[in-house]
């Protein structure tokens, strides 16, 4: 890994107000109308042995492939016993391409006016209404009438 | 404890990225956080095979978190399936209720080996680790809880579909690696989702010491957007969530 650093300044009282209070609002929102809706469920426990037991076993299967099923199967439990092989090309360097490599000072560099890249973060830490331009670029292409959460989860 | 990212994406169909997945291993256990669609599959590449997990932890019931469960439960009544150890599967306050009514209809829990569907406890341990978990502000159609992992003074947070909240933040508190929500960029937030600004406040604001934003819905421009966005809040190390990501607690 190009970043190993494990420690993490701890946070300040400005930092501990930086969740805005119009997102919290928000999710207070949110959460009563989750917590009224909860209400009425019961949490319960349901050891499904004892509701299944009489079922045959192997009645979601024809008796046909039974038998090419079972040599399947064991063929997998020999490859489970033998040292893990992925199926798939395994990326060693992953983990090191996704780490977020992290300018030298990004604080000092969002001072600078010069760079557009860093007007534009910036901008993104200091805006609560996106632009016309952070719009196009952040939002996903959903009609009003679907974007809703519980559309796509 | 080693974490294989299976499904880094969410319910919109992606050839880059699985619905949500998770695999947490130790040396001896075999954990699933979520079976989105697709999932089933991406462990048979990832050669653990569903019939070797020890435990499955749904964290709410958006297809894109159980899309696979059905599948998974089918599978487990293959006849002669080599398994005699129990099966368990843990959910929000609404999993029974959403197992018996979607899931049993459709595919008929095991018999020939102990299985479990039950509601997942504030805390418990199993196995040897401490298993934590919170309510999440996510949906108000259904329950989501988030889960913390600890084993061997180490620890692991996955946030399941959340939005701003106190109690992510405690639970995700010091956490050595924090897999978190981080569906768009500040500009396209959705509700009951986090933004990457939220989701490196969040991960500042609880000490984290390694941020894995995942769930990516697809964004104009390229996902490394996320991390800057992050990265102005966060100052830890921040790794972008890919399919078959493997780190190491
Ligand atoms: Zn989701
Ligand atoms: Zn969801």
């Amino acid at each position: 890994m190009a970043e190993t650093t494990a420690q993490v300044p701890s946070s300040t009282t400005s930092e501990k107000q930086a969740i805005s209070a119009k997102a919290m609002e928000r999710s207070k929102e949110l959460k009563a109308k989750r917590d009224e809706i909860n209400k009425s469920q019961e949490n319960r426990g349901v050891d499904f042995n004892r509701v299944v037991e009489n079922n045959p076993k192997t009645s979601d299967f024809p008796n046909s492939t039974k038998v090419k099923i079972s040599r399947e199967l064991s063929s997998l439990m020999e490859e489970k016993n033998s040292p893990k092989k992925p199926d798939y090309q395994v990326d060693d360097k992953a983990v090191e391409r996704n780490t977020f490599k992290k300018p030298e000072s990004v604080e000092a560099k969002t001072e600078s006016t010069s760079d557009p890249f860093f007007q534009r973060l910036a901008s993104l830490q200091t805006e609560e209404k996106p632009t016309a331009q952070d719009n196009l670029r952040g939002r996903i292409q959903l009609t009003p009438t679907t974007r809703n959460i519980d559309v796509v989860g | 404890m080693h974490v294989t990212i299976l499904g880094s994406g969410t319910g919109i169909p992606s050839v880059e990225r699985c619905s949500a997945g998770y695999l947490l291993e130790t040396a001896k256990i075999n954990y699933l956080i979520d079976c989105g669609t697709g999932v089933l599959r991406q462990l048979e590449k990832n050669r653990t095979s569903f019939s070797n997990l020890d435990a499955i932890f749904i964290t709410h019931t958006h297809s894109d978190h159980i899309g696979d469960l059905t599948a998974l439960v089918h599978a487990c009544r293959l006849p002669d399936l080599p398994r005699t150890k129990p099966l368990h599967i843990y959910g929000p306050g609404d999993f029974i209720e959403f197992f018996t009514t979607i899931v049993q209809p459709v595919a008929k829990p095991p018999t020939s080996f102990p299985f479990f569907v039950e509601v997942a406890p504030h805390e418990w341990q199993r196995d040897g680790l401490k298993i934590k978990t919170c309510n999440t502000v996510h949906s108000d159609r259904m329950k989501s809880i988030a889960y913390r992992f600890e084993n061997n003074a180490k620890s692991v947070v996955f946030s399941g579909d959340c939005d701003v909240d106190d109690e992510i933040i405690d639970l995700a508190v010091k956490t050595d690696l924090f897999i978190c929500d981080c569906s768009t960029l500040a500009a396209g937030k959705i509700p009951g989702h986090l933004s990457a600004k939220e989701v490196g406040e969040i991960a500042q604001q609880a000490q984290v010491k390694h941020l894995v934003p995942s769930h990516f819905y697809p964004i104009e421009g390229p996902d490394s957007l996320r991390a800057e966005e992050c990265a102005i809040h966060y100052k830890g190390t921040i790794t972008l969530a890919q399919d078959f990501l493997k780190i190491t607690v």
